[in-house]
């Protein structure tokens, strides 16, 4: 096992736990790296469905709806995809996961696009992690 | 230990980023739509990273 210690990011003045993620089509192996949130809360992972054009991917799953916190129903579409999580520096891959489905949810009406979030069930339950607001740092043991 | 990373866009409508891969962190493009943003970022030729970047005024809160 080896442990990856992570900064905190601070936008709008707040500490976010961000990691480093590189999304990967496993068949035509078109990636790129996306920042996303450990949300803890979040039972499934979630992202935003515009990375199916960088990506080169379609929608395979059904439509499936997600219920937020505040009782809003979100609309999400399944894409296989693999992620990868990059170490602090952002390239080396400290762990891959197999080849998954994850929902992509679509532009709101308002064309806006969800932030990504990484949930519990596809994710965070592969790891042990350690958060410390005081240093202002987050582990991740692997 | 490691440092904060903040980020500062230029402009309050910018909604993603695209982070370069070293220490500075520093921003290579950003708008509201992240294809643009990283159509953007290709042509410089960097590597990069995307990043959202919450609206305090939005609900997507999961």
């Amino acid at each position: 096992m080896s442990k990856v210690i992570y900064a905190f990011t601070k936008t709008d003045g707040c500490l976010r736990p961000i990691v480093p993620i590189l999304l990967e089509n496993p068949y035509t192996r078109n990636n790129f790296a996306l920042n996303c949130l450990l949300d803890t809360g979040a039972d499934s992972t979630l992202l935003p469905e515009f990375i199916s054009s960088p990506l080169n991917t379609v929608r395979v799953g059904p439509k499936s709806e997600f219920t937020g916190i505040a009782g809003i129903k979100i609309i999400a579409y399944e894409h296989l995809i693999k992620l990868h999580l990059l170490r602090p520096n952002g390239t080396d891959k400290a762990w891959s996961s197999k080849n998954i489905m994850v929902a992509c949810v679509p532009r709101d009406e308002h064309q806006r696009d969800i932030p990504p979030l990484l949930g519990s069930k596809d994710f965070l339950i592969n790891f042990n992690i350690e958060f410390n607001y005081k240093k202002s740092s987050f582990t991740i043991e692997i | 230990m490691p440092t904060i990373i903040e980020i500062k866009p230029k402009s309050p409508r910018t909604r993603w980023v695209a982070l370069s891969l070293d220490k500075k962190a520093e921003i290579i493009s950003e708008g509201v739509k992240p294809e643009v943003v990283i159509r953007k970022a290709n042509s410089t030729g960097k590597k990069y990273i995307v990043q959202f970047i919450p609206n305090p005024n939005s609900t997507y809160i999961l």
